[in-house]
């Protein structure tokens, strides 16, 4: 899968609500402290990385074009 | 009386993601967003942590004022809807007008179900729902000394920290159960939840029903059980569960039991209503059942698919929701999850990793379909390395029969289950 994105997870907002996970199990999941961490930035469909990143309840999760460079969310 | 293609009754998770996905299908569409509440969409899974003072009032919310301008979204804040005619597409709203749609989405959420005892309706009962609910705790809470919460569960243990950093230091929890959280977890489980809690300074009271709250000149002393116990409290947090609002819908002929009921598309029985969120009892085709499942991921993504469909996009909403919380920070810090179906009469098999002694406990439950043994759901204590592969293996409907006894070994790997 070509890469769109490249993904932060901002760890001081992140609460570990676990949308993201729920949503793109092959980008993220959870590390021992109960925060969101990337382990693909192109593990899901752009689609659907961009919904996970809209789901977060804390907007903890950026999203940069890699082709243009700039910030698409939020 | 206002006509509008698109209304959405409720402005929370499920029905601001809707709007925004209707929007972003129907660029001229006439889209209206009826709120009870008087503010733009804000995040409930914020608020304990305002209430915590870790973030600002301001960063709960989710939608500034302009983005509503900015989407051509109406937002009619602070009104309630109080009827619905489907045969003539209307609603009536409290403010007397009338609203006329073309397509109507009912995202309604819950509202908490009240402590109903002598005293419970004191100024110093709190709630954990709304901005104003936050505003009143933090408001309240100063110079408060002791505090009782009712309820063990997600907001009681998010009311656990609330109080413990808002200077409270004495802060006790009651729950009707033999053990904490017992409708959700097992004992294993409680026991570390508890363990958490009473290294934080959080006393637990087993069997404990509230009777009545003593006050004396408008000022909370205690809470009274049913058991005789008397409790000291300057303040009271309570937990026990939400309820949707139905009463206008009535004689609407739409089918309501526990909640809404929908099909996989979240369509109700009646032509061009949709409903979505906490208030909907939705056939899943993930686990094939209805249910209702009330967390915020289930609220945004069913706002996104309905949304799609509403616009002319039928899409079967199918996702396994998760949820979790973190309560209190290092060194005791605690976490919890709830991964799809964990009701105990739904699974075939139960099997435990972990246990107290190990200061974590992951509950996974099996269930067999058609000759294949799924993984549907999980309760996550402390283990949150454990959500990722079990979401994964929940949602890719993995045939896990070969490996029932690793999955209880904590030195088994889950991420082996979806690996191959």
């Amino acid at each position: 899968m070509s890469k769109k994105y490249k993904i932060t997870v901002d760890r001081n907002l992140c609460i570990g609500a676990a949308s993201c996970v729920a949503l793109a199990m092959k980008t993220f999941e959870l590390d021992g402290e109960n925060k969101a961490i990337v382990i693909d930035d192109g593990g899901d469909e752009a689609e659907t990385i961009k919904l996970a990143a809209e789901s977060c309840p804390t907007k903890a999760i950026i999203l940069e074009n890699i082709e243009t460079g700039e910030q698409e969310y939020p | 009386m206002k006509t509008v293609d698109f209304l959405i009754v409720g402005g929370s998770a499920a029905g601001t993601t809707a709007a925004e996905t209707i929007r972003n299908l129907k660029p001229e569409a006439k889209i209206a967003i009826v709120t009870d509440e008087n503010h733009e969409q804000y995040s409930r899974v914020l608020l304990p942590n305002y209430v915590r003072h870790q973030i600002t009032r301001e960063q709960m919310f989710l939608k500034k004022p302009d983005w509503y301008g900015e989407k051509k979204i109406e937002l009619i804040r602070g009104e309630k809807v109080v009827g619905l005619d489907s045969r003539t597409k209307k609603v009536n709203v409290s403010s007397g007008d009338e609203i006329e749609y073309g397509k109507l989405l009912i995202t309604v959420g819950g509202y908490v179900v009240p402590l109903d005892v002598p005293g419970g309706d004191s100024e110093s009962v709190f709630y954990m729902r709304t901005v104003e609910d936050g505003e009143r705790i933090i408001e309240k809470s100063k110079g408060a000394k002791r505090a009782v919460i009712i309820g063990g569960g997600f907001i009681g243990l998010e009311f656990s920290s609330c109080f413990r950093l808002n200077g409270i230091e004495e802060v006790t929890t009651l729950v009707r159960g033999d053990y904490y959280w017992s409708k959700k977890l097992d004992e294993e489980s409680s026991r570390v939840v508890v363990g958490v809690l009473e290294k934080n300074g959080v006393t637990v009271k087993t069997q404990e029903v509230p009777d009545h709250i003593e006050s004396d000149g408008g000022r909370i002393k205690a809470v009274i059980t049913k058991s005789g116990h008397r409790f000291e409290a300057d303040v009271v947090g309570v937990g026990i569960g939400i309820k949707s609002d139905f009463s206008w819908l009535s004689g609407s002929g739409i089918e309501i039991s526990k909640g809404i009921i929908t099909n996989e598309y979240l369509e109700t029985n009646i032509p061009d209503v949709f409903a979505a969120g906490d208030c909907v009892e939705f056939y899943d085709p993930v686990f094939e059942r209805k249910h209702m499942v009330g967390n915020w991921t289930n609220a945004t993504t069913q706002g996104s698919a309905v949304g799609k469909t509403m616009s002319g996009q039928r899409t079967k909403f199918e996702t396994a929701s998760s949820y979790s919380i973190s309560f209190f920070s290092s060194p005791h810090n605690g976490a919890c999850s709830f991964i799809g179906v964990t009701d105990k009469d739904f699974a075939d098999k139960i099997v435990v990793r972990g246990s107290s002694a190990d200061g974590k406990v992951t509950r996974i439950f099996v269930k067999k379909y058609n000759g294949i043994s799924r993984i549907v759901g999980a309760t996550v204590v402390n283990n949150p390395v454990d959500v990722g592969p079990i979401s994964m293996a929940v949602k890719n409907r993995v045939d896990v029969a070969g490996h029932i006894d690793d999955i209880g070994r904590l030195d088994f790997d889950l991420k082996t289950l979806t690996s191959s």
